[in-house]
């Protein structure tokens, strides 16, 4: 397995228990106390541990990322944009289709000043999905 | 990128001519990841030009002995020589 794939590996499981959690969270907590759920994006930390993955093949000098592996990576960041964007367009107009067009939707700040996080994890959640199918699609045959 | 490639190439072929060459010896010559050479291998990756040349070049072929274009993706024709 690549290196890149191993550190998707990761980044799907650590944005996925963030994820995860951070809802759990926010249901539990409740009204007006929103920002305790910011602790989840604690688990965050754990996305640091990818650069450890490959260290050995780093410092004896071997090829880590050649072209096909950048091709990859930015196909996987250019998907997970995209992701972000449909998220996006979708959360906006949503309400205006589910409420209608004249109804006002109170929204605690607290709340929405955590879209930003939620946003980068799925942004990172997105790609890590398309860098795994992406090497997965790909063959990975035995040595011949 | 993981369609199947345009292009065909006797690079496992080679390999074999090559003394057996494995993938990562191969890998190591075009500073390329053994998977890469897995993934051209299976036809699932088109490289760069630069990188065909390399790999030509550890096998001390030309690169059209290497790489050749798929007839159905290009069914162009050499221009006319003049008579």
């Amino acid at each position: 397995m690549h290196i890149q794939e191993k550190q998707a590996w990761l980044e799907l499981a650590v944005m996925t228990a963030t994820l995860t959690l951070f809802f759990v969270l926010v249901e539990l907590v409740g009204q007006g106390r929103h920002s305790v759920a910011y602790a989840a994006f604690g688990l965050l930390g754990l996305a640091g541990a990818a650069r450890l993955i490959g260290r050995r093949e780093r410092k004896a000098g071997n090829v880590i990322m050649d072209e096909r592996d950048h091709d990859i990576e930015r196909t996987a960041t250019l998907l997970g944009y995209g992701v972000l964007w449909a998220l996006f367009v979708g959360a906006a107009l949503a309400p205006f289709f589910i409420l209608g067009a004249n109804a006002v939707m109170p929204v605690p700040t607290d709340k929405f000043a955590m879209t930003p996080m939620v946003a980068v994890c799925a942004l990172r959640l997105a790609r890590s999905v398309v860098t795994i199918s992406l090497y997965r699609r790909g063959s990975h045959g035995r040595e011949v | 990128m993981a369609e199947k490639s345009d292009l065909r190439n006797r690079i496992r072929r080679l390999r074999f001519d090559h003394g057996e060459m494995t993938q990562q010896e191969l890998a190591d010559r075009a500073g390329v990841t053994r998977q890469t050479i897995i993934a051209l291998e299976a036809g699932r990756y088109n490289p760069s030009l630069l990188l065909a040349f390399r790999i030509a070049k550890a096998f001390g072929e030309p690169l059209e002995s290497v790489f050749q274009l798929d007839d159905s993706v290009c069914p162009c024709q050499p221009p006319a020589k003049p008579a």
